[in-house]
């Protein structure tokens, strides 16, 4: 009997390998490229200077116009740099050197936004030297900078409603207040909508690459839903986080939140096991959030992988319309982008088209970019369906980048009738030409067999 | 056969440890034993819990802080919040407040957090449910509750590590608190700085292993299999390294820096390789009779290292650097067991460099001495013993004392007159990292003592 069996195995594995090519397609692994295409470090830096010496000349200028500040003063100490300096300092950059000030003043459309640092002693591309005798004291400094330069509205990061706009401390605010004397400090305003708009934009460099980065993430989704890294019965569900995480270092990406693999089970098939059980089991719905860093931008992605019972070739066709269906609400919500419209009307507009052909939406976008949970308009949260403050409030920009995070609910016939909703997270671009996706979605399941 | 085989494995190995030595690669241990990402975090979790009921009471009760407030926002994270999570937290949850609560010896501090994006329930309790919609409100009555003598905050001039708090939200904070409560806030800055400086028991006995993988990597970065006279750059170099951390699953928290010293018959001495786009990149070429010199670092298990040595680089023919620049180096250890011979306990940053100094010019040497904490950050906190460029000059942090439990980086240089080069000034820059317990200053992974070779 056993003998046999091990034949009857062998037999099994070698037409297994045979037809893997085939197999490649039929479960879902797509041809992997963007991953095997990371770039070594030192090329990485001489990439995004290159990115961030355009910013710095093209989006800069335009956005402090857009936001009335003449100049930009951003204040920050090592190891407490706030939300913004790194997105303005050249690689390599590890931390603020001390108690580091950049300052950026607009003079206007012929001679542009002059920028200065208290770090740097001249000679290169990027900051001039702000402060002409090193051994004075910098807060002195800076304010005699700003009287002799005279400028009427001065920005800081302080903010009440935005966190990339909040990095200044209440000690350094305290310094600079009295280096300043009453006249100038009244000239102080928030340069929160400035930090917000300088993270939310992306160059057509970034925009063009971005592609790329969320290739990688979808290539590494490919593998991780595919019996490379998937045992039925064996694999647990935090086997899989831990193997993500590790893929990351591998790959010598970074990461911005823990991964999560959630199992979505049939009433049916959940009374057989323990519960809380965690062990990934045939005739589950697998669900995946992970996101990676690289070259400074952010992914978030949610899919779907089934896990085919012995004989079965495809997943349910009820959960074939769930996912379906979850596809069309992201094509309702990404029709309502337009430029100027608050996330908040966007949400409106979305979930009363999708109720209105029947589906069971749930929308919790956010920006995406420098920043996982990035700067810009929040459209809808898990816990609030009605709308945001402030961050809901927000109007759509062009040329900045979007995790659509949605589900919708479905009823499975073949879970007994169950509802289940289907999680979906894709990147996407919203430009001119509207909104998307930067490297396409799942309209299919992955299948592990 | 089979016999002839294994003895020639192990005449084999046999010669690749003696070239191995002879070349300075050191033999290989530590690097080899990177642990996956899981294990980091469950070890760090162990280590995390362990602190939190085991030393923050401790440094609590020492600084006279009864109630601890914590407020920080999403991608905007205070210096101290990530080292008060678990390590898949990666950042805050929107705004979040972390309260620590002194009940007592007894009772212990109580713990809360506002929110969190993975599961903290083993470390953190949670804020009562509650009504009121606005969480610096809720704050308030939680704190009334509670009626705390001494509230610390971090709001600090003199210290960036306990200077977290945003303008806006400490205004937020004392609008919700009130009068009454708001007169009760203190600087929590020494608390920070204590909690970050502070190393357990299980900490300093990793620290050893994480300071020998950042050894091997120099083993191998200072060796033929990196750097080739006459071609590899400074450059070359500097992104092996920072490559090299990537590839080893690490992270490091600077740029890495080679400088080349080199004596030029009829031109002196130079100092070449550093200084960005602004050198000629021939003058970046690591050269046969070059004395190199790197300062590089890693960071492993929440821990940095920082570590300076040094490379001769053989002319033709040489088998060992001249009498001189091995004389030298000698120099600089001694000056590295001076300065490490005055820690004490209670003593100031100040008042030890400025000790070392003086006995070091006693003993002729010429001395600098520089060393900063190390840690959680690569610039640590804790006490400054001594400026590059300013020299050894009072300040809140230069004042600062010597705590039992904490680490430096032993960052120093010695100048000694070089006969063969000319009877030039050279110095020798030297960094290693060091524990500082009851049982005194020592090396967590010994020194160099020897240059490594290049051939």
């Amino acid at each position: 009997m056993k003998r046999k069996n091990i034949l009857v195995l062998t037999v099994v594995i070698l037409a297994l390998g045979l037809s893997s090519g085939v197999f490649a397609q039929d479960y879902g692994v797509t041809d992997v490229q963007d991953m095997q295409n990371i770039m070594p470090h030192r090329e990485r830096v001489r990439i995004m200077n290159q990115w961030l010496k355009w910013r710095l000349e093209n989006i800069l200028p335009d956005l402090m116009r857009r936001e009335n500040i003449d100049m930009w003063v951003v204040i920050c100490r090592e190891a407490n740099e706030g939300p913004v300096y790194f997105s303005l300092a050249p690689e390599p950059s590890f931390y603020a050197s001390r108690t580091t000030i950049l300052v950026f003043h607009d003079r206007g459309n012929e001679r542009g936004v002059e920028r200065f640092s208290s770090r740097s002693r001249g000679g290169d591309e990027w900051y001039r030297p702000l402060h002409k005798d090193r051994s004075m004291d910098g807060f002195r400094q800076l304010a005699q900078f700003i009287r002799d330069r005279d400028p009427r509205r001065i920005g800081i990061n302080r903010s009440d409603d935005w966190s990339f706009g909040d990095g200044l401390s209440a000690a350094l605010l305290a310094k600079l207040e009295e280096a300043l004397g009453a006249e100038y400090a009244s000239r102080l305003v928030t340069a929160e909508k400035l930090c917000v708009g300088w993270l939310e934009t992306r160059s057509p460099q970034e925009l063009s690459v971005y592609r790329h980065i969320c290739g990688i993430a979808h290539d590494m989704i490919a593998e991780m839903f595919s019996n490379r890294v998937i045992v039925p019965g064996v694999t647990t569900a935090d086997d899989v986080v831990w193997w993500f995480r590790e893929k990351v270092s591998e790959m010598k990406l970074s990461t911005w939140f823990q991964p999560s693999v959630s199992i979505l089970r049939s009433d049916m098939e959940a009374a057989r096991h323990e519960k809380g059980d965690r062990v990934i089991r045939r005739g589950d719905l697998l669900h995946c959030d992970v996101g990676i860093v690289y070259l400074g931008l952010y992914t978030d992605t949610q899919q779907h992988a089934y896990v085919c019972r012995i004989g079965e070739t495809d997943a349910p066709e009820g959960l074939k319309e769930g996912l379906r269906r979850c596809n069309r609400l992201q094509d309702i919500f990404m029709r309502e982008f337009e430029a100027g419209r608050s996330g908040n009307e966007i949400l409106r507009n979305s979930l009363r088209k999708a109720k209105a052909e029947g589906l069971k939406p749930m929308i919790y976008t956010h920006p995406l970019g420098v920043y996982g949970h990035a700067a810009g308009p929040t459209i809808g949260r898990y816990d609030k369906q009605d709308g945001i403050a402030v961050r809901g409030d927000y109007p759509l920009y062009a040329d900045t980048c979007y995790a659509i995070e949605l589900n919708n609910r479905c009823v499975v016939p073949e879970w007994g009738g169950q509802e289940i909703p289907i999680m979906l997270e894709e990147d996407a671009v919203f430009t001119a030409d509207g909104c998307e996706f930067l490297d396409g979605r799942m309209e299919r399941f992955y299948l592990i067999k | 056969m089979r016999k002839y085989f294994s003895i020639g494995l192990i005449v084999l190995s046999l010669s690749f440890t003696a070239i191995a030595q002879e070349y300075g690669v050191t033999a290989v241990r530590d690097v080899q034993n990177i642990l996956t990402v899981h294990e980091r975090a469950r070890l760090m979790e162990g280590w995390l819990h362990w602190r939190l009921d085991h030393l923050l009471p401790e440094i609590m009760r020492r600084e006279g802080i009864d109630m601890w407030v914590i407020v920080c926002g999403e991608n905007n994270e205070d210096p101290v919040y990530l080292t008060m999570m678990p390590e898949p937290a990666l950042m805050a949850a929107g705004t979040t407040i972390l309260v620590f609560y002194d009940r007592g010896k007894e009772l212990g501090v109580e713990r809360t957090i506002s929110g969190a994006y993975v599961p903290i329930d083993h470390l953190y309790g949670s804020f009562p449910r509650s009504d009121k919609e606005d969480r610096f409100e809720r704050l308030a009555d939680f704190i009334r509750e509670r009626d705390p003598g001494k509230i610390g905050i971090n709001i600090s001039e003199d210290w960036h590590f306990g200077d977290g708090l945003s303008a806006s939200k400490h205004k937020k904070l004392t609008k919700a608190l009130g009068p009454d409560l708001s007169s009760r806030m203190v600087s929590a800055e020494r608390l920070c700085v204590g909690w970050l400086e502070t190393r357990s028991p299980q900490e300093l006995s990793v620290y050893r292993h994480i300071g020998g993988i950042a050894h091997d990597m120099i083993g191998e970065m200072f060796s033929n299999r990196v750097i080739l006279p006459g071609i590899s750059t400074s450059d070359d170099v500097v992104w092996w390294w920072r490559q090299k951390v990537k590839d080893l699953g690490l992270k490091t928290w600077f740029q890495p820096t080679l400088r080349i010293q080199r004596y030029v018959e009829g031109e002196g001495l130079q100092t070449l390789g550093y200084g960005g786009g602004a050198v000629r990149p021939e003058d970046k070429i690591i050269r046969r009779g070059d004395l190199i010199h790197c300062d590089v670092g890693i960071v492993y298990l929440g821990l940095a290292t920082d570590t300076q040595q040094l490379a001769y680089v053989c002319r033709i023919g040489e088998d060992d650097a001249p009498a001189g620049l091995k004389q030298a180096l000698k120099n600089g250890n001694r000056l590295q067991d001076i300065f490490m011979q005055e820690f004490k306990a209670g003593r100031s940053g100040y008042d030890t460099a400025k000790a070392a100094l003086e006995k070091a010019e006693a003993e002729g040497l010429k001395p600098t001495i520089y060393t900063h904490p190390i840690g959680f950050h690569g610039h640590g906190a804790g006490p400054t013993l001594g400026n590059y460029r300013r020299g050894v000059q009072h300040s809140a942090r230069a004042d600062y004392p010597l705590h039992l439990n904490t680490c430096y980086a032993i960052e120093l240089n010695n100048g000694s007159i070089v006969p063969e080069w000319g009877g030039e000034e050279v110095k020798i820059y030297l960094e290693e990292d060091a524990a500082f317990t009851s049982d005194g200053c020592r090396f967590i992974d010994g020194r160099e003592t020897e240059l490594y070779l290049i051939k």
